[in-house]
């Protein structure tokens, strides 16, 4: 059997697991400082929560910064899960999950975090050039 | 035999020992009791009022839920998913302490290294990552763990303890910090992470158990020891005067013979004053 559609046209998927993962590719975990998980397992939308701490704990995100700290508070008293993004600059973000789901939640995260994510910087400059290349 | 008898008395004898004869030879053979006849009609109504009547046994939930079997359900399911949900069941059922984590990202060389930490700690819990929810509402849907179905909604994994330390398995859990306890199900009970928690804190139940016995015998206790105490200070007492110190016995000894002559010089002075 093929793998590749003989006929047809090829187009980009469009499903919402598509949609999240690239939401995910995006995500970086550079100007956060800690991440604090609040959640009653028991809860009816205790899904969000758990969800995005298994997403958060995939390597390529924690290789973005490990110097993020994360904390789990499982609670029993019914409440509606939380999850708080605190920001190297003093600032810190609230997520009441109650109503959310998680591509929502990656999506404000995103829009948040992302512009405050620094440039990557130039190597080159700082490479010192051989005898040879700097001949050249 | 009568034939032979001649007079009418000996006759009467020969009848009477006959008809003992033929009363003592009333079965042939053994009597049968593999196949035993049929009782007559009286007694065998009789037998039948005097049968027990056990009250019927309690709804056994889970053994219904097993037991109905709608052939609709048994198209829909998968055949495999029953056998699953057979096999979860099992094991809720024999471990006495079994964890429902939620797991986060992990490799499979990062979960050898948690089993073989566990094997160092000697603490035996099989790991069952990745639990399927579909099968897990089929295995607990009209049981009493029916609560730990909406657990099984995101990344869970089940933890097997055969053994029901709490302590234990608290350290246990420290070294794998990928796997997050959020529920237990120990001692017949779905215990919350405060539940656990809290169970951990308290002390073992044979050293309570043997602090109410001693609580409860006290008063037995002091009863009996009020009543022999004055028995036990008089034996002690006795003890201490027969068993007295070496020097304390010499002493005693020569004031003892001294005190005999004294005695018997007086005695048989009277004596001679007597006379």
């Amino acid at each position: 059997m093929s793998v590749f559609r003989k006929s047809g046209l090829v187009r980009k998927p469009t499903g919402i697991f598509n949609v999240i993962i690239s939401e995910v590719k995006r995500v970086s975990l550079q100007p956060v400082q800690r991440v604090t998980y609040t959640f009653d397992p028991f809860h009816e939308n205790a899904k969000t929560v758990r969800d995005l701490m298994f997403i958060l704990s995939f390597p390529k995100i924690r290789e973005t910064n490990y110097k993020c700290a994360f904390k789990t508070n499982v609670v029993c008293d019914r409440s509606e899960g939380s999850v708080e993004c605190k920001l190297e600059n003093g600032k810190s973000v609230l997520f009441k999950t109650g109503n959310l789901t998680t591509l929502e939640i990656l999506q404000q995260l995103n829009k948040v975090v992302l512009p405050l994510v620094p440039p990557p910087q130039d190597l080159s400059a700082s490479i010192p050039k051989t005898k040879s290349q700097k001949k050249k | 035999m009568l034939f032979l008898a001649k007079s009418p008395t000996s006759k009467e004898l020969c009848s009477s020992l006959w008809n003992l004869m033929v009363q003592q030879l009333r079965y042939s053979n053994r009597p049968n009791l593999k196949r035993p006849l049929p009782p007559h009609f009286n007694r065998a109504r009789m037998l039948a009022v005097c049968e027990p009547v056990y009250p019927k046994p309690p709804r056994n939930c889970e053994k219904d839920a097993l037991i109905v079997k709608n052939t609709e359900n048994i198209l829909q399911d998968n055949l495999y998913a029953i056998f699953l949900a057979r096999k979860l069941r099992k094991d809720l059922q024999d471990h006495p302490v079994t964890c429902i984590f939620h797991y986060n990202s992990f490799t499979q060389h990062e979960l050898i290294n948690i089993r073989g930490s566990l094997y160092d700690m000697n603490f035996d819990m099989k790991i069952q990552p990745e639990i399927n929810r579909n099968m897990v509402r089929l295995a607990l849907t009209g049981t009493r763990w029916a609560p730990l179905i909406p657990l099984a909604e995101s990344r869970t994994a089940l933890g097997f303890c055969k053994g029901d330390d709490i302590n234990k398995l608290l350290k246990a859990l420290k070294k794998m910090p990928q796997f997050l306890l959020i529920a237990m199900v120990a001692y017949d009970r779905i215990l919350s992470k405060n539940a656990v928690e809290e169970l951990a804190r308290l002390r073992d139940i044979t050293n309570v158990r043997a602090q109410l016995c001693s609580t409860l015998a006290l008063q037995s206790v002091t009863l009996s020891q009020n009543l022999t105490a004055n028995i036990n200070a008089l034996s002690h007492s006795l003890t201490t005067y027969s068993q007295p110190g070496e020097d304390t016995r010499s002493s005693s000894s020569s004031s003892d013979s001294d005190s005999d002559s004294d005695s018997s010089s007086s005695s048989h002075s009277d004596g001679e004053k007597g006379k």
